[in-house]
């Protein structure tokens, strides 16, 4: 406790106050420019951190850290073009409530969830740092293959009406996954010639393409009937407290799952909201509702997302292992200053972990105000005339990808991928699936071949060796079964009646 | 859960398996440090894939055997791509004149051209757009945010 008040007294002081409102700022202004994401919105500010107090540094890199974590929610639901990859998300339900004319729920539910999720990761990282960094550490390659296999089952329920088609888009992203230099033999695979394939493809440019180009060829398809947006007065109600309270259980679990997640190096934000979804869509009484409109399906993604700040802070400050690109930028930050993460910073600098607790949770309450700030400026953009609100768009991707990597060849990702993302809309393929696959196959085929060098060869012995990856494996199975299964079921039910 | 027309699907599915089986063709004999290797997962994916496009083609013309019309064999027309081919069109042209003119001149055509494939008829509107547009994102990226976007021949002038 006596700690904890350390930090307090650190972050209470005018000029800390200052750069942590200015840092979520930034990072949620950031995190709001598509091909700008928590980690280069860090990394921007790095140098100018250089003269600063450690504590204030850091403190200031923390707010970047959970702005940016949420900035990119507000352009997933306004213009269904995911600001951050951990945003992607978002855009299943936050765009399809904005279209319904439901955008104030989105954009606060995306904010308060967004929030909550954070102070739990805070409120977390603060009681069980030291502990869950032991959990983090008892995960291997096997668990972290059997855990990406259990979130990619949520590909099976993407599909509609069809669960193989689900199932095909899922295995496509995984296969865009392994086009590039193979991480273990070191020679290029599926580049088919193309130099600038070795690299492989970002998720940026796939994601702008998948989700922004797509949508705006979808509109052009379908003519621009209206002179503005079909949400002439955009509706920014708040959420009422009866509806505040029905997210909360499913807020705090998700957080829950994000903290865990946070906390295992490698893992991420992405991968934390895609799992949350998929949990919180498996466990809802109505599935159906999911991808049309439901606020949980933004309240699941956005509580992961932002308690994955928390969570991941866990094997930086304990072990000293970044766990994320954002993380590794803060490791930057700690060696600029000459302070060394792990064990004994508990012990010998006390003031900068516990107010790096500290900071986390103050730095949520005032991205409520960053993020009502953000959202009232934001949603002019939904109002300019629709054939400007289109252009802007494709300026935007096109811009975002190019900065993300200065490379002309990623603008051509995106205008292949905007093609095929069209493609697959009329094919009744879920898009979604394929963004999916591209989180996870990665995660999956590095772990599944490091686990097979630890047990030796043998594919048994992945499964197997370890009690959690046993489970896992068991529930990714189930539950593709149940996908496969289950409308037989209900059908052979409906027919009984 | 199968419709007629589910047989391009299944062809295209098909497709994409057997271009990925010959592109790993190659990578057979590389050597690797893990007793997979390279080849493993993209071989499993593509024969998925295929399996599931297979099922797809059988299953759409078994459908297409058994009934001659079921509600869901309305004409297909591409006439309905023709602004997305535009588009495409005037996306490839921004593309390559990007190193040449420069991001300050290509994406304000590229801005206006967009707007008139999709029904924008006010010229002012359309310049005012396509201006301000350019201007806000070059101002954000290439001064704020330190990004080198392609000036083209404007880079000798400045």
């Amino acid at each position: 406790m006596s700690n904890i008040l350390l930090g307090l007294k650190y972050v209470m002081q005018w000029q800390s106050l200052l750069m942590l409102g200015l840092g979520v700022l930034w990072g949620t202004v950031g995190g709001m420019i598509p091909g700008i994401n928590a980690t280069i919105a860090m990394a921007l500010l790095l140098p100018f951190t250089w003269g600063m107090d450690p504590v204030v540094a850091i403190m200031l890199l923390a707010g970047v850290y959970c702005g940016g974590e949420y900035g990119g929610s507000i352009p997933a639901v306004l213009i269904g073009a995911p600001g951050t990859n951990a945003a992607a998300c978002t855009v299943f339900d936050g765009y399809a409530l904005h279209r319904k004319g439901e955008t104030g729920k989105a954009l606060y539910a995306s904010l308060f969830s967004s929030v909550y999720g954070g102070m739990v990761g805070a409120v977390a990282l603060m009681f069980i740092a030291i502990p869950l960094s032991s959990v983090a550490l008892a995960f291997g390659p096997a668990e972290y293959f059997a855990l990406a296999a259990m979130g990619l089952t949520l590909v099976c329920s993407l599909g509609e009406d069809n669960v193989l088609k689900g199932i095909w888009a899922g295995l496509f992203g995984m296969l865009l996954s392994t086009i590039g230099f193979d991480p273990f033999a070191g020679c290029p695979r599926l580049t088919f010639g193309v130099l600038s394939l070795s690299d492989g493809l970002k998720m940026i440019p796939l994601m702008m393409g998948l989700f922004a180009l797509t949508e705006v060829f979808h509109q052009s398809m379908n003519g621009v009937s209206g002179d503005t947006t079909e949400n002439n007065k955009i509706d920014l109600k708040v959420p009422g407290l009866g509806e505040l309270k029905k997210w909360l259980p499913w807020g705090t679990l998700c957080a829950c799952l994000g903290v865990v997640i946070g906390a295992m190096p490698g893992a991420g934000a992405t991968v934390a909201s895609f799992l949350a979804y998929s949990f919180v869509k498996k466990s809802s009484r109505d599935p159906d509702s999911f991808g049309k409109g439901n606020p949980l399906g933004v309240v699941a993604p956005e509580s992961a997302n932002n308690a994955v700040t928390g969570g991941a802070m866990v094997p930086l400050l304990a072990l000293g292992i970044p766990g994320s690109n954002s993380t590794a930028i803060m490791l930057g930050a700690f060696m600029i200053h000459n302070v060394t993460p792990g064990p004994m910073l508990f012990v010998d600098k006390p003031e900068i972990p516990y107010s790096i607790f500290t900071t986390l949770f103050i730095a949520n309450v005032l991205m409520l105000l960053a993020g009502y700030i953000c959202i009232r400026f934001a949603v002019r953009i939904a109002n300019i005339p629709k054939s400007a609100l289109l252009a802007v768009i494709v300026a935007l991707v096109f811009t975002g990808s190019y900065a993300y990597s200065g490379e002309i060849f990623d603008i051509q990702v995106v205008l292949i991928c905007g093609i095929v993302g069209i493609l697959m809309k009329k094919g009744k393929l879920p898009h979604a699936a394929t963004v999916l696959g591209f989180v996870l196959g990665f995660i999956m085929e590095a772990n599944l071949r490091r686990a097979l060098i630890v047990s030796k060869g043998s594919y048994m012995g992945v499964f197997t060796n370890s009690k959690i990856s046993t489970v896992l494996c068991l529930i990714a199975v189930a539950s593709v079964l149940w996908s496969l299964f289950a409308p037989l079921v209900r059908r052979m039910r409906s027919s009984g009646r | 859960m199968f419709k007629r027309n589910d047989w391009i699907f299944g062809l295209v599915a098909i497709l994409v398996g057997v271009v990925t089986l010959n592109g790993i063709r190659e990578l057979a004999s590389v050597r690797s440090m893990d007793p997979a290797g390279p080849t493993v997962l993209p071989r499993i994916l593509a024969w998925g894939m295929i399996g599931i496009g297979a099922v797809h083609v059988i299953a759409a013309l078994l459908l297409r055997l058994k009934s001659s019309c079921s509600g869901d064999c309305a004409r297909f027309s591409l006439r309905i791509f023709r602004p997305v081919a535009l588009i495409v069109a005037c996306s490839a042209a921004f593309i390559a004149a990007l190193p040449y003119l420069g991001y300050p001149l290509s994406m304000p055509l590229l801005i206006a051209s967009v707007m008139v494939i999709v029904g924008e008829r006010s010229v002012p509107r359309i310049v005012k757009t396509a201006i301000l547009t350019t201007v806000l994102l070059f101002a954000i990226f290439y001064w704020g945010l330190n990004v080198s976007l392609p000036l083209g021949f404007l880079e000798e002038l400045m």
